[in-house]
């Protein structure tokens, strides 16, 4: 990843942060609105099966199952920081043993 | 309030955020030297761009050779819900000067956007723009020293412990918060289908279209519902 893709990536999210804030523009298309609430939600997953698959030593099965716990517990607690510490915990464990 | 206690208390009330922040910069410390970038481009990524999923996107994509424009692509759409807070932060900080809506627009993010419009909810007499200032700080900083302890953590720490796993959780606890209801559980379901069954496709590519196809059936799983 370079610096011109950091700079890029930096500038179009400033323009996303600041589009409502820094101009006055006010409301948004509701058809828009619907369809940005879904996208961290079809954008997010995938990655996070991708990224699951492809890192870290041990078996796919053992990565897979330790990311399934992690995502049951911050459905539960609603904590990402406790879901992503005991997902770790846990493939540590299974690594280890 | 005056101004410094509302920033004050938007540095207290989002100090615990901050910290749960920490492990997650630390990750894209670590998902940076997987991507083999400098230290110096990490620390340009966490302040520059300064959001934790798009941030790992990136990093996450550029290890597999993809296209620099599809990098670009799923780093930025990521992103988007900044446009929902804007609208949503807009109304309340309309009479601050433009140094300061500037300045809110850059702290901007989802544990920032949280704990202000809750505090917004509670007491009316919160002054939004100087608490979200507090709050903002309070992430970012906790957001820099992330980055700076997962660099320093991360070439110290032996490899056979394969901490370029907690990567991939971090997606994971990113994504959860996002996927709540049916239409949008749905959504993610055939999107992961989608991409799993792309995922002989050279870089990535088939995330666009696992995207679009969890997109269209949420939206459509939500007409149904309602």
């Amino acid at each position: 990843m370079t610096w011109s893709l950091i700079i890029t990536i930096g500038i179009a999210t400033y323009a996303f942060r600041a589009s409502f804030i820094v101009s006055t523009r006010q409301g948004t298309n509701p058809l828009l609105a619907r369809a940005l609430r879904f996208v961290p939600a079809v954008v997010l997953p995938p990655l996070a099966v991708s990224a699951v698959m492809h890192n870290g030593a041990s078996t796919v099965e053992v990565r897979l199952l330790c990311a399934g716990i992690a995502a049951l517990i911050g459905w539960r607690t609603g904590n990402a920081a406790v879901s992503m510490l005991t997902g770790m915990a846990v493939f540590w464990l299974l690594l280890f043993l | 309030m005056t101004k410094r206690a509302n920033v004050r208390l938007g540095i207290i009330l989002a100090a615990p955020f901050s910290l749960s922040m920490l492990p997650f910069a630390m990750v894209t410390a670590i998902a940076a030297q997987n991507a083999n970038m400098s230290a110096a481009e990490a620390m340009g990524a966490s302040m520059i761009i300064f959001a934790g999923a798009s941030q790992l996107t990136a990093m996450e994509l550029s290890q597999h050779g993809t296209p620099m424009l599809l990098i670009f692509g799923a780093a930025v759409l990521v992103n988007l819900r900044f446009l929902m807070y804007s609208a949503a932060l807009a109304p309340k900080v309309r009479d601050e000067p433009i140094a300061t809506r500037s300045l809110v627009s850059y702290l901007l993010t989802d544990a920032a956007f949280g704990v202000s419009t809750a505090q917004a909810r509670k007491d009316s007499t919160t002054r939004t723009a100087w608490f979200f200032v507090g709050a903002g700080t309070a992430v970012w900083v906790a957001w820099q020293i992330g980055t700076i302890l997962g660099l320093t953590v991360a070439s110290h720490m032996p490899t056979h412990l394969s901490l370029e796993y907690s990567v991939g959780l971090a997606f994971v606890a990113m994504a959860v918060p996002h996927v709540r209801d049916w239409p949008t559980v749905t959504a993610a379901a055939v999107s992961i289908s989608v991409f799993l069954i792309a995922r002989d496709l050279p870089y990535s590519t088939g995330l666009l279209p696992a995207a679009t196809a969890g997109l269209v059936v949420g939206l459509l799983a939500e007409r149904r519902t309602t």
